[in-house]
């Protein structure tokens, strides 16, 4: 159907153009959507882990102001617990070679006041107090790093320490105040950063926001929870992480694996102040709620395109309905009015001009169609009926007058050979000369039956095997003997004997009589007639030649025709119907053959051609 | 002796014109102008040559006579000149009835006759 065929093709075209925009901005906008999402959760890590480190810095820095304030002479255990510190000793210029802390040695050394981190080693830790170093002491949770054994506590500890030296009356440095916090399982510091940078927001009871710092590949002082919901305290840092940022000191920013959980992490190292790396210090942002935003607005865009989508291409469907209806009409219109519906008309109320102006001229030419449809009918009825009377009229008449000739012809005949009585010269004259006319009649008659039925279409053949010479010219000619003898016209008859056709043998009788007929009528009185035969292939040709006025190229063509008389110079009028070469033709073609006239200077020839298949 | 020939048609001049003719030919002409009453007068006269026309009322009831004419064992071989006046002369048996082998009907001719066809014809049969 072609309603399917344009309408889809229509709609298909659009589809394809809207999946393929659809897709490519589906695809282009995630991409570019991914990569912003990522780049801004990078950055915004790179960012925390920055503030990160400022805010550690400056829990150094509030012991360096605390230092300031206080008064060395004081009380330090209750100095220490004002400040908040872990360790608060004052340490003489005489103790500084059994002086651990580097930070000590440099405040002694350059004179001036340092913070930073060190490691307490474990002899010192038990020093300082059995509480600190219990609570410093770490089991190490995890594989070993690769490469070898390593052991299962953590004696170290990291620490936030600051050092001011004090001068004596001198101006020179006699002792140095010197203290800290230890950061092995001080959550305050971890917590106190996670709080600033990330709020202490939770998604699904997890911790959005992580910090943790790490001593070497451990970590001591942690908001990352494990398995059981406690802090991650002794777990150790992935061997990436580790290589690069304590192998090659740079910072390390990526999604990780932290614990339990994909983090966006941050990592950088830390380092003692001589530069050298002891830890790590670690920001990290659950993974997850980005993962999922980034999930929710994709799915929000592709719903969005969807229906978009589907939005465009419920309209393209309407679309290409609107463009192909009308055209189906027009065609479905057209094959309802070539069946033979001339009255079948297209809507025309459409809203693109052009498309009026074509149903109007579809419609305008329907209606032409119609009517002239119509007219020609009525003028075939009209004529069909007239041609049918005129047929049956001429059919009519014609029957009649044979009834009215057959007595007419038999006793004129009967009376001119005498079989009613002798008769004188002068009633022989007259009665010759009624029995030729007769004769005539007889022949219009017969010829003007013969037009009817070929006219009427009646004429069917009845084929058999006839014998050229013997059943049709002897039999014809014998009946025109008298005629030749009269004109005293010679006749050659050159046939040849038993040549056979396949036709009706009445029909070809027809034909036979009128050719001669014509010879006899149309031929020089003691002219010569010749007939003779030629045989080729499959068709025989039969020629029949008479010496007289030849006939014109010109009037050759008309001689077929119905009704046609050949002009003649001469004189005297030869009565005819001009019927007789009409008839002649058409029985001729009938037996699918062909008749033609070849004139020559002393007469003319009509040539007949029959096929012959057997 | 004279032969007796019966001429059945409803054309009254053609049956006068053929008796004139051929009783001027010493043949004793009958004729009946009836299918009926021809076929009763052939029985009863018993001719020697029937002359049958082919639409004596209507088309073909003179072929139908012919066949009961050789159906009756009486009639039977009295030989038929038939004739017509539709074109299809040698046809004519065939086309009306193909199974009957028409026996009987020794000719069969045109109208318009001439005197010597049907001379030419009798004298050939009997």
């Amino acid at each position: 159907m072609i309603t399917e065929k344009l309408k889809t093709r229509i709609l298909i075209s659009f589809l394809f153009v809207i999946f393929i925009l659809g897709f490519s901005i589906f695809f282009l906008g995630y991409y570019v959507f991914e990569h912003y999402i990522i780049d801004k959760a990078k950055t915004e890590v790179k960012n925390n882990l920055g503030t990160a480190r400022i805010f550690y810095s400056n829990k150094i820095e509030e012991i360096k102001k605390d230092f300031h304030l206080i008064d060395p002479e004081k009380d330090f255990g209750k100095l220490k617990y004002k400040i908040g510190l872990d360790y608060l000793f004052m340490v003489s210029k005489s103790e500084t070679d059994i002086l651990e802390s580097e930070i000590v040695k440099e405040a002694f050394f350059r004179g001036e006041g340092i913070g930073g981190t060190r490691i307490i080693e474990e002899k010192e830790l038990k020093r300082i107090g059995n509480l600190l170093y219990s609570k410093a002491k770490i089991d190490i949770k995890g594989k070993p790093l690769s490469g070898g054994a390593e052991p299962q506590t953590l004696m170290q500890a990291m620490a936030i320490e600051y050092a001011l030296p004090l001068y004596n009356v001198n101006g020179e440095v006699d002792k140095v105040m010197y203290g800290g916090k230890i950061i092995n399982r001080n959550f305050e510091i971890v917590d106190t950063i996670r709080n600033f940078v990330f709020e202490n927001r939770l998604y699904k009871s997890k911790p959005i926001g992580t910090v943790t710092i790490f001593l070497n590949n451990i970590r001591i002082a942690t908001n990352v929870l494990d398995n059981n919901g406690k802090r991650a305290v002794g777990t150790k840092v992935s061997d990436i992480v580790y290589k690069k940022v304590i192998g090659e000191g740079l910072s390390w920013l990526d999604r990780a694996f932290v614990v339990n959980n994909w983090y966006l992490t941050a990592y950088e190292p830390m380092r003692d102040i001589y530069g050298n790396i002891i830890g790590i210090l670690y920001v990290g942002s659950l993974e997850e709620p980005f993962i999922k935003m980034k999930r929710n607005i994709g799915l929000m865009f592709v719903v969005m395109v969807s229906v978009v989508v589907v939005l465009a291409s419920f309209i393209s469907f309407i679309i290409s309905g609107t463009i192909s209806k009308p055209i189906t009409e027009m065609v479905n219109g057209m094959i309802k009015i070539s069946k033979g519906n001339l009255s079948h008309r297209v809507e025309k109320n459409y809203p693109v001009k052009e498309l009026n102006q074509l149903t109007d001229s579809f419609n305008e030419m329907a209606e032409e169609l119609d009517i002239r449809t119509r007219a020609l009918k009525d003028s075939n009825v009209k004529l069909s009926k007239l041609n049918k009377n005129y047929l049956d009229l001429v059919g009519f008449v014609s029957h009649e007058l044979k009834g009215v000739l057959s007595s007419t012809v038999l006793n004129a005949n009967s009376l001119k050979e005498g079989f009613l009585g002798a008769i004188n010269d002068k009633q022989k004259k007259a009665l010759t000369s009624v029995a030729k006319n007769l004769d005539y009649l007889t022949a219009t008659v017969r010829n003007f039956l013969d037009l009817s039925r070929i006219e009427k279409e009646e004429l069917e053949l009845n084929k058999k095997k006839i014998r050229i010479k013997e059943d049709l010219f002897d039999v014809s000619l014998e009946v025109f003997l008298n005629q030749i003898e009269e004109k005293e016209i010679k006749l050659e008859n050159k046939l040849a004997a038993n040549l056979f056709v396949e036709g009706d043998e009445d029909l070809l009788l027809i034909v036979v009589n009128n050719l001669i007929s014509n010879a006899i009528k149309y031929g020089s009185a003691n002219g010569k007639i010749i007939i003779e035969s030629r045989k080729r292939n499959n068709t025989i040709e039969i020629e029949i030649y008479n010496d007289g006025e030849p006939i014109s190229g010109e009037e050759n063509d008309k001689i077929f025709q119905k009704f046609y008389r050949l002009k003649r110079s001469s004189e005297t009028k030869i009565k005819g119907t001009g019927l007789g070469l009409f008839v002649t033709k058409e029985i001729i073609e009938k037996h699918d053959g062909n008749i033609r006239m070849e004139s020559s200077d002393t007469g003319n020839s009509f040539i007949l051609q029959l096929p012959v298949n057997f | 002796m004279a032969k007796k020939i019966l001429i059945i048609d409803d054309d009254a001049d053609f049956i006068e014109s053929a008796q004139a003719l051929l009783e001027a030919n010493n043949y004793i002409i009958g004729s009946s102008d009836t299918g009926k009453q021809g076929f009763d007068k052939a029985k009863t006269d018993l001719p020697d040559l029937i002359i049958l026309d082919v639409m004596i009322t209507d088309a073909s009831e003179g072929l139908d006579i012919a066949l009961q004419l050789e159906a009756d064992p009486t009639t039977t071989n009295i030989p038929i000149v038939i004739l017509t006046g539709i074109r299809k002369a040698k046809h004519l048996l065939e086309s009306y009835a193909p199974q009957e082998k028409w026996r009987n009907v020794k000719a069969v001719l045109e109208k318009p006759l001439k005197p010597e066809e049907i001379l030419t014809t009798l004298n050939n049969i009997i």
